[in-house]
């Protein structure tokens, strides 16, 4: 089994190559033989935060292997209403994007936001800053955000992101991840989401020596990143230098554990 | 000692760019030349303008270029991008990444004699007057750091046309043979390549598509055309291949995964023959 906690359904910056719907994505996933999507509404993220919750909803209905991640926005705190859709079975909880929202993830309005929500939720995607310019969602920033929140998991997206360093930006932040370990936090969870996993050798090697299997998670961000480079990511978590019981806990036994009943054991 | 990978480049270009021109490829393009040279297990990167993309000045990609060992950029871009016909170049640009980056080795002629596409070269032999491709030429070997090569795209096609005093002025020479059906004759044109271009660093360009007839190549010509090439670097004729492209690597082409197999197979076979001349530069710069 292999479970992809990090996924969007939806027209991600109206690029042609980065939009998937439900059947789309039914059909990438077979061809990367990847059982189980978590996903969150592009829609939601980039444009209108109600509009895309309700597509997502209706989506999931028709899907076998799709679940869903409820966007909240504090900049629209609306948005809070929509929480009601993790009543539904095939919800899993919150995905929250500070720097395509535009927020900080530490100023106090924003707090008694994100507080309500995790409060109401016992799963947190977040993203984690990982393109060049951006720093709202710094991985320590979540994660310390994450050790106020002891009863929700967090999953730190993007691999705790890429240094947001002008003049070589494109550099995975190790150090990030090692001050998030640092923090010895057991609802915090990293996924995998970045080509930067496999982009440079030992990434993902370096990733598990510093969080362990037991805190990394598999995602894609698909469709941004297609089958292609799903199957390439499951190949080198599978190439990994440490037993098998751990590569399966960062392909699925992890995520099995933060989704419980939601997927059938 | 060398290995055979050593001396495998990828054809770096702007993902999606190849699906732009050409919508009978199946599938989508996301792959970017770091993720397709990952992918595919190359070490090296022909970066290549192609429709206009990206647009000088280059910083923002040379970045992402760094993991590379080495990087050969264009000079003129593919045969699309007409600002630079006509003398007109990104050398300039080329060599400002050159000073920044150590692993910037060279620069490369593509599209550069008449096409069979039909390119813009206004009736002229080529897109640029040779005394332009003298003046590169003698800024990249003046080039104060380092030597830089020049490099230069020749399909099979081309083989014959009047354009040796061009060739003369290049350090590599790439071969390319645009339409699958003449993969027949592609141990021929190798040899003949290899008479015109005598002390020459010569490369072999490996399609994972059959541009020229629009649809797949087959198991059998990929196969058949690996296994040429595997021959002629054994043989010291070829320094190497150049694989085309990060853009059709991840639209599910049978072909991109046989190079990708293919590579892993061969790719740490030491080079048995003193053919490599290419420069020693470090896995990343620091």
């Amino acid at each position: 089994m292999i479970i992809d906690l990090h996924g969007h359904i939806g027209n991600i910056n109206v690029a042609p190559f980065w939009a998937a719907d439900a059947n789309q994505l039914d059909t990438a996933l077979d061809q990367c033989n990847v059982d189980w999507l978590c996903v969150s509404s592009a829609k939601s993220i980039m444009y209108d935060v109600h509009e895309g919750n309700a597509d997502l909803a209706a989506s999931l209905q028709n899907s076998r292997r799709l679940l869903g991640y409820v966007v909240a926005n504090p900049v629209f705190p609306d948005s809070i209403s929509d929480l009601q859709l993790l009543r539904e079975p095939k919800f899993v909880g919150v995905k929250i994007h500070p720097d395509y929202h535009g927020y900080d993830i530490g100023a106090r309005g924003v707090r008694r936001f994100l507080d309500e929500v995790a409060d109401a939720t016992p799963l947190i995607l977040s993203h984690v800053s990982c393109m060049p310019g951006t720093g709202f969602a710094a991985a320590e920033k979540v994660a310390e955000y994450a050790g106020r929140h002891p009863r929700t998991n967090f999953i730190l997206a993007h691999l705790a992101g890429i240094y947001q360093n002008p003049l070589y930006p494109y550099f995975p932040n190790l150090e990030g991840l090692q001050r998030v370990a640092a923090m010895g936090l057991d609802n915090v969870y990293v996924d995998t989401a970045h080509h930067l996993m496999y982009v440079y050798p030992g990434v993902m090697d370096q990733a598990v020596s510093i969080m362990g299997a037991d805190r990394l998670v598999f995602g894609t961000d698909m469709p941004l990143q297609g089958p292609a480079q799903s199957r390439f990511a499951i190949e080198i978590i599978q190439s990994l230098p440490i037993p098998q019981a751990d590569r399966d806990k960062i392909l699925f036994g992890n995520a099995r554990k933060l989704l419980g009943k939601k997927i059938p054991q | 000692m060398k290995t055979l990978k050593d001396n495998f480049w990828l054809w770096g270009q702007n993902a999606g760019t190849h699906h732009a021109c050409y919508p009978e490829l199946p599938g989508i393009n996301q792959m970017e030349p770091t993720e397709g040279a990952a992918y595919l297990g190359i070490p090296n990167c022909c970066r290549v303008v192609m429709l206009d993309k990206p647009a000088p000045p280059f910083d923002d990609d040379a970045q992402k270029l760094s993991g590379f060992r080495q990087v050969v950029w264009s000079a003129i871009g593919a045969g699309g991008v007409e600002r630079n016909n006509n003398d007109q170049s990104d050398l300039d640009e080329v060599l400002r990444q050159a000073e920044r980056h150590p692993n910037v080795t060279g620069a490369v002629l593509d599209d550069f004699f008449p096409s069979v596409e039909g390119f813009d070269t206004s009736g002229k032999r080529a897109r640029h007057s040779i005394r332009s491709i003298e003046t590169m030429q003698r800024k990249l070997h003046e080039f104060p750091p380092r030597r830089l090569d020049l490099w230069l795209v020749w399909y099979s096609y081309q083989l014959e046309f009047a354009v040796q005093d061009y060739v003369d002025l290049c350090d590599v020479v790439t071969l390319w043979t645009w339409k699958g059906s003449d993969l027949d004759r592609l141990d021929e044109n190798i040899e003949r390549m290899a008479e015109l271009t005598p002390g020459k660093r010569r490369l072999a360009g490996c399609y994972l598509w059959n541009y020229g007839e629009r649809t797949e190549l087959t198991r059998q010509q990929m196969d058949s055309q690996l296994a040429s090439y595997r021959r002629w670097l054994n043989e010291g004729v070829l320094e190497g291949v150049v694989f085309c492209s990060n853009c059709v690597a991840d639209c599910g082409l049978e072909a991109a995964e046989i190079t990708r197999q293919w590579i892993q197979e061969v790719g740490s076979q030491h080079v048995p023959h003193a053919a490599y001349s290419g420069a020693e530069t470090p896995l990343l710069t620091s």
